[in-house]
């Protein structure tokens, strides 16, 4: 006990808390009195100063109704059952221990209190109707006082709720204000990037004015490792999609908006990122490097990495912490790594395996990459590839449409969006429906 | 023993290991400080709350809404909660009919573990995946719940995270609800605050208390008919502290 003694004085810092406890209880006891409107709180601990501000009590014990009903008239149900508080307790310590029998030292157990409870609403309850309808948990509710209770009446002081289009500007607003107010969302990734783009260039400085064998092995490689370490390095967007799904879930919950909205905001919302991330990556690593084409680059960069935002925004929505999302991901894109046919040629997939080389958004971008830059008359000074299109034919996507695979992207990541539409429509329904009936009685 | 402090201080897990003196011993002081200080405390705090100019701000809230408000209990009645998959003792919550008055401040209380969330979320008719609920709820209007962890952005300052809750449940900009908002922040506590980013990692912003009370006047803006507040007052040795 000692202990809990010096525990108890290091703790400076409470008694401004219990202060402003008291005020939020004080601001609380207001709304609800004075706008007709109710406030309902799990307190674990009340202080006897708060507890003198609570006007109803819920006391719960494993799940059962220990008692309910005027904080006025609890004392009066314990003294009866021969537990009053002592004078120098604090009322809401002493009935919540009364009624935990986890530790048996108290006189009544659990299953005790329900039942006597139930004896005390039959004694106390003056209203024969309020009665049948604490007492008889099931019986029918359609002739009960409940059908006045679903008529509710419209109030002077409506509460508020926005329509769709208003919450979903708002929403895409306050990700856009994120996006440049909050460093880690956008400002740690435009360092990274860049960081990553003047590496590149700078290993690979001229590559384009080079024509030697090396040089298109090199120019094959670069490509691959843009597109999956840009699309790779789109993790970071995993903790802060987590961190405002918590957000979200709060603001679903209360109505405000569905999940729906929120999805299509930061789809929107996101746009700018990554229309900036590709611009610094293009712009650093093709005037460093003099590669050909930098708008079909710029293009399929930001494509590609808007299908990297989706995905770890669908992946977001699934995981429960975001170390399972970073986890997932990393795993996806390994897979997704190996399948654009710069590891191993298409013709090589095995048989069975042919279709995965379609899978991966990777392949639309890496090909498309390629495509660009060994396209036309190039020439090089090597004998196994003296053409760019002897390079392509290799890696066998000399038919490559870069439009078409732009387009490809595009959809991809439309697909990413709606499926993780669809999960969080499917989230919410399940949430909502979960057999608890909201509502109008009379139609139960 | 240390754990058990942490979690339940009062809790009568002290007597049950025979300490039962202590315990008494341990009440007479907490609750001996607890009343002279709060007899105290509370006094100034009317007089300083009366006395401030700011105080009548607040009872602008009485002003717009005077003489309304949702008629009757709302109710929910409870035929099971239960564990999806689990065998065994798998049961949440009981059968049970609860009433929330209206004008009411109710509050569930119970030991760790009693069920006291998962009535509150049994109410807002978000059951946990794992669980299996089967009853009927009956809270007309529109519901705040304020969870027990602050989901805030971190950017805003209290005055435009308000003004954007405003705008996200479309409260209409008028002058009694600009005024609303402010005294709303008087409220809370907060007036001194108004400009004081939420923070996050990157940046420091508003204590853990501040937060909460910003998480209760966001929900409140929009004067849902039923507020809901979890786990509100986390500090454990609040009795001890008066």
């Amino acid at each position: 006990m000692l202990l809990t003694l010096s525990i108890i004085l290091v703790e400076p810092t409470s008694g401004l808390d219990s202060e402003s406890a008291y005020h939020v209880m004080k601001f609380l006891d207001e709304y609800a009195k004075v706008s007709g409107r109710r406030v309902i709180l799990t307190i674990h601990q009340p202080s006897s100063f708060i507890w003198q501000m609570i006007d109803n009590v819920v006391l719960l014990s494993k799940g059962k109704l220990m008692y309910q009903g005027p904080r006025e008239e609890i004392e009066a149900f314990f003294s009866k059952h021969g537990s009053p508080c002592p004078p120098e307790y604090n009322p809401a310590d002493h009935y919540v221990a009364m009624v935990n029998d986890e530790f048996r030292v108290h006189p009544m157990s659990v299953d005790e209190w329900e039942i006597a409870f139930n004896e005390w609403n039959v004694e106390n309850l003056s209203s024969r109707k309020e009665l049948e309808l604490v007492i008889g948990g099931s019986t029918d509710l359609s002739n009960s006082p409940a059908r006045r209770l679903s008529t509710t009446e419209t109030t002077a002081l409506p509460s508020s709720r926005g329509n769709s289009y208003q919450a979903a500007l708002e929403l895409t607003r306050r990700y856009l204000v994120n996006l440049y107010r909050n460093p880690g969302i956008i400002g740690t990734r435009v360092i990274m990037y860049a960081m990553l783009s003047i590496a590149i260039g700078t290993m690979f400085y001229d590559l384009g004015g080079k024509n030697t064998y090396s040089s298109i092995i090199s120019r094959a490689a670069l490509m691959f490792y843009c597109v999956s370490f840009f699309v790779f390095m789109s993790i970071a967007a995993v903790p802060f999609a987590m961190i405002e799904r918590g957000i979200v879930e709060k603001e679903v919950r209360n109505g405000y908006y569905h999940p729906a909205i929120y999805q299509i905001s930061q789809t929107i919302a996101s746009i700018p990122g990554t229309f900036l991330l590709a611009l610094i990556t293009t712009a650093i690593t093709l005037s460093m490097t003099n590669l050909r084409a930098p708008l079909w680059y710029f293009l399929n960069i930001f494509l590609v990495l808007n299908c990297a935002e989706a995905l770890a925004h669908l992946v977001s929505h699934l995981v429960q912490h975001f170390v399972i999302g970073i986890a997932i991901i990393a795993g996806i894109y390994g897979i997704f790594m190996l399948l654009p046919g710069f590891i191993l040629v298409p013709s090589d997939f095995p048989g069975w395996l042919t279709w995965t080389y379609n899978i991966a958004f990777h392949t639309y971008s890496w090909r498309s990459l390629m495509y660009n830059e060994f396209s036309g008359d190039v020439v090089f000074d090597s004998v196994e590839f003296p053409t760019g299109m002897d390079v392509l034919k290799f890696y066998e996507i000399e038919d490559v449409n870069p439009a078409s695979d732009m387009i490809v992207l595009l959809i991809y990541a439309v697909i990413i969006n709606a499926i993780s539409i669809i999960v969080l429509f499917t989230k919410n329904v399940r949430h909502k429906g979960k057999q608890v009936k909201t509502g109008d009685w009379k139609s139960q | 023993m240390k754990q058990q402090q942490d979690e339940d201080p009062f809790n009568d897990n002290t007597m049950k290991v025979g300490l039962g003196k202590e315990r008494i011993d341990l009440g007479l002081i907490s609750s001996g400080v607890s009343s002279k200080h709060s007899s105290s405390r509370n006094g100034s705090m009317f007089a300083s709350r009366d006395m401030s100019p700011k105080s009548q701000h607040s009872l602008h809230l009485i002003d717009l809404s005077s003489g309304t408000g949702v008629e009757g209990n709302a109710l929910a009645r409870v035929d099971s909660v239960k564990v999806a998959s689990r065998k065994g003792n798998s049961v949440v919550l009981h059968p049970m009919t609860v009433l929330f008055p209206e004008s009411k401040v109710t509050a569930i209380l119970g030991p760790s573990g009693s069920g006291k969330s998962t009535l509150l979320n049994f109410l807002t008719g978000t059951i946990a995946p794992n669980l299996n609920a089967e009853g009927m709820v009956n809270l007309t209007g529109q519901m705040g719940f304020v969870p027990q962890e602050d989901h805030l952005h971190g950017f805003y300052t209290c005055r435009t995270y308000i003004d954007h809750y405003n705008r996200l449940a479309g409260v209409p900009d008028t002058f009694s609800n600009a005024k609303l908002s402010t005294d709303l922040l008087i409220g809370l506590g907060m007036e001194n605050h108004a400009d004081t980013i939420v923070g996050d990692i990157f940046r420091k912003g508003l204590s853990g208390g501040q937060k909460r009370r910003l998480s209760i006047a966001l929900e409140a803006l929009s004067r849902p008919e039923t507020l809901l507040l979890d786990g509100k007052f986390k500090s454990v040795n609040i009795l001890i502290t008066y």
